[in-house]
């Protein structure tokens, strides 16, 4: 039957089967939009929802697991900024914050410039200072909680019987803050310490050449050539762990609870938590969740203005 | 390399093979349980229960989740929260009704049809059973919170050690003797009482004290009552309390903490419960050994009370409506509460776990359990309250209260802890401390749509 058609006719499949062996080009954009597209459906869904979604809720009298859900415009916001709890959660988030910090930058700073130095177990000694950030959070509190313990821990045992610090009971209402926050250096300052030793070892040593031949002295060096060197480095630790530390949870959670000792303690995530899940207000809890959010981006904000030299960064 | 090659499908399927055999298949229904019993006696006979069941039930299989007490209500009230609860859990009796009436549970009637209802004791019914006809929830055991004392220490300070204080006021004179420094540094270092500072247990004591003082934490129009005389004087005693006879920092201790301090030595009493018994034969056997562990049959009573309120540990098995297989959760508690199930369960903490089954009292294997030969005496005295003393679940000086929906919300925001906290570690006065707390109290239950007066 095909053999009588003429040729102009049996020429178009011909034609077809070329056209179809060639893929049809996608134009370049396109494909750089679906490229990135599972990216985005990431930030989307991970990040941006969850934002978003706290944020209406927080215009919303919403029962943790009742199907109750009241538009209330402002109120969750108002009875936040009345209650009296919820500015003293603040203030000892802030207190925590900027002690947990400022000490695991003092350490973490302390222990990279020792590890910068060249000594026998070099290798292990750095290996053995990261230990404390591979420990799990729980475990690393559950120990603490045991070498603390007045009754039966090691550590007023040993104080005691070498007749310093006796009195101290590091769990009590006095001492928790403190105690949560050199358990919390303990545990966080190997972040310090990891970018502070990779920064350091890239510094050109006839920097420090040069200021010796100055007449600079160890101080004087570190003073004006590694703290300088390391400003770019430290000005995003401590950006970070400040973010961290100040929506810190597990720690003070499991050291302290919300309550009793836990009153000295009770940092704005572990507020935020109680009005969530053990008063079981969704909506509140997501209006402080959603004011952390605010302020930490202020933070931020005003962290980059004051700090930051575009030249630097 | 090829015999590498050959000899991969063979361990492939050797570990397919064991991780069939030691894990769930896909369509297995898997159970899950959370109870709030820990100890590894326990679990053991609950593994044990569980191989009989799944061997009786093929495609079906249980996993228990030990939680502990203190961590029970947040951990429940987040995954009620996140759409994910168990399928049957344990729980404050305050849970259930708070749970219940929000429509979250599923009626166990089934599981008091298979004991028989002339085989559970009235109170046990009571607890969980509804004016309905439906109940949501069923005991797992029983038990009531005692005063557990070292003789030997009030020997040593010139006490009755078998005299229970029959008022507060007799009390505090009691824990002032016991409060002593044993070592001569003139500090002391030995405190009259122990107490657990987590907020659950500071919960314990201002609802059991309260009622030890006649009054109640809530009005019959449902409103809170904290600023009524009973509970201000039970702020007063409590700070005249921690200011002479507890341990500075005892607000860190937590409820294991009180019994090692017990057994060790660091306090004189402690308000505690049977499953100790371990912990000083462990810890103080020459205590033990001389019969100088001793539970009081009563309570102190308060200024204003007539009859001291102890604590009723009666956590019910619960079913959730929203658990993936709450049919077969029902039907597994079913089978644990058969005897040859509970009877193991009850004698894995057999001071602190009364059978709820009438029957088992009387069962010569219950009887023969080897630790009543030398902790009988707390098992007596946990008997005699149950039966004379009335004892109440937590946070429940009224058995009306156990109608309100949201005891559970208040138990959970720590609004009493901070109430006890401000009077105790802030020298806030019992009346302001009361009143804020009644202000934070009233908000929460307006907020949650709760308010009746």
């Amino acid at each position: 039957m095909a053999a009588v058609l003429p040729d102009q006719v049996l020429a178009v499949p011909v034609r077809r089967r070329a056209l179809s062996t060639q893929p049809r080009r996608l134009p370049e954009s396109t494909w750089g939009y679906l490229l990135i597209l599972p990216a985005v459906l990431l930030v989307l869904g991970l990040i941006l929802y969850p934002v978003v979604y706290s944020g209406w809720l927080s215009f919303h009298n919403k029962h943790a697991y009742l199907p109750i859900e009241t538009f209330i415009g402002f109120s969750n916001f108002a009875n936040m900024f009345g209650d009296g709890e919820f500015w003293r959660s603040i203030e000892l988030g802030a207190i925590y914050g900027i002690g947990s910090v400022g000490l695991q930058i003092v350490v973490g700073v302390s222990a990279a410039l020792l590890l910068n130095e060249t000594f026998i177990g070099r290798t292990f000694i750095r290996g053995v200072a990261l230990f404390p950030y591979m420990v799990p959070t729980v475990v690393v509190v559950i120990l603490m909680k045991w070498i603390l313990n007045d009754a039966y821990g090691v550590l007023p045992y040993i104080l005691k019987t070498i007749g310093i610090g006796e009195d101290i009971l590091w769990l009590d209402t006095t001492h928790v803050m403190l105690t949560v926050i050199l358990i919390s250096t303990w545990t966080f300052f190997p972040f310090v310490v990891i970018g502070t030793l990779a920064r350091l070892q890239t510094i050109d040593p006839e920097l420090y050449a040069a200021a010796k031949v100055d007449g600079a002295g160890v101080v004087r060096r570190f003073i004006h050539v590694t703290l300088p060197q390391l400003r770019n480095v430290l000005f995003v630790v401590i950006l970070l762990r400040f973010m961290f530390m100040f929506t810190k949870f597990d720690v003070i959670w499991l050291l302290n609870g919300s309550s009793g000792v836990g009153y000295y303690t009770r940092t704005l995530p572990i507020y935020t938590y109680i009005k969530t899940f053990g008063q079981l207000q969704v909506g509140a809890g997501a209006a402080m969740s959603m004011f952390m959010f605010l302020m930490l981006v202020c933070f931020a904000m005003v962290y980059f203005r004051v700090f930051r030299r575009d030249e630097d960064i | 390399m090829r015999r590498i090659l050959h000899t991969l499908p063979a361990a492939a399927a050797l570990a397919a093979g064991m991780g069939l055999s030691t894990t769930s298949l896909a369509e297995d229904k898997v159970v899950t349980l959370w109870h709030t019993e820990p100890n590894p006696r326990t679990v053991a006979v609950m593994d044990a229960t569980i191989a009989k069941y799944e061997a009786m039930n093929p495609g079906i299989k249980i996993k228990q989740e030990p939680i502990a007490w203190g961590n029970l209500d947040t951990k429940l009230q987040a995954a009620l929260a996140a759409g994910a609860p168990p399928d049957a859990s344990h729980g404050q009796a305050y849970v259930e009704r708070s749970l219940s009436a929000k429509g979250l549970l599923v009626p166990v009637n089934a599981i008091y049809d298979s004991i028989g209802e002339d085989d559970l004791y009235d109170v046990v019914k009571r607890l969980n059973c509804h004016p309905d006809g439906n109940c949501y929830g069923i005991a797992h055991a029983v038990g009531t919170d005692l005063i557990v004392y070292r003789k030997d220490f009030y020997r040593e300070a010139g006490l009755d050690p078998e005299k229970p204080a029959a008022t507060w006021a007799e009390w505090l004179e009691q824990l002032k003797a016991l409060t002593v420094d044993t070592d001569g540094d003139g500090k002391n270092d030995r405190f009259g009482l122990g107490l657990a500072g987590p907020g659950f247990f500071i919960n314990e004591e201002v609802y059991m004290w309260t009622g030890s003082n006649g009054g109640r934490l809530f009005a019959d129009n449902h409103r809170p009552t904290f600023t009524e005389a009973p509970v201000l004087e039970m702020l007063a005693f409590w700070k005249e309390l921690a200011d002479c006879c507890l341990a500075p920092d005892w607000l860190s201790h937590g409820y294991l903490d009180t019994f090692a301090m017990l057994a060790t030595g660091k306090v004189a009493s402690i308000y505690g419960w049977g499953r100790g018994t371990d912990y000083f034969e462990k810890y103080a056997p020459e205590a033990v050994d001389a019969g100088d562990i001793g539970i009081f049959p009563t309570k102190p009573i308060g200024p204003s009370g007539t009859e001291f309120l102890t604590q009723f540990d009666c956590e019910p098995w619960m079913v959730f409506k929203d658990g993936k297989h709450p049919q077969e959760a029902i039907d597994f508690l079913k089978f644990f509460y058969q005897p040859e199930n509970y009877l193991p369960y009850i004698q894995s903490v057999p001071i602190h776990f009364f059978p709820i089954r009438k029957s088992m009292q009387a069962d010569p294997a219950y009887l023969a359990t080897a630790a009543f030969e030398k902790w009988g005496g707390w098992r007596d005295a946990q008997l005699n309250v149950i039966q004379n003393h009335d004892p109440k679940p937590l946070m429940i000086t009224e058995w009306d209260d156990l109608e309100l929906p949201f005891v559970q919300e208040l138990a959970s925001s720590g609004i009493l802890i901070d109430m006890v906290t401000d009077v105790v570690d802030r020298d806030v006065s019992p009346t302001d401390a009361a009143a804020r707390a009644q202000e934070r109290a009233e908000e929460l239950i307006t907020q949650l749509g709760y308010k009746n007066w």
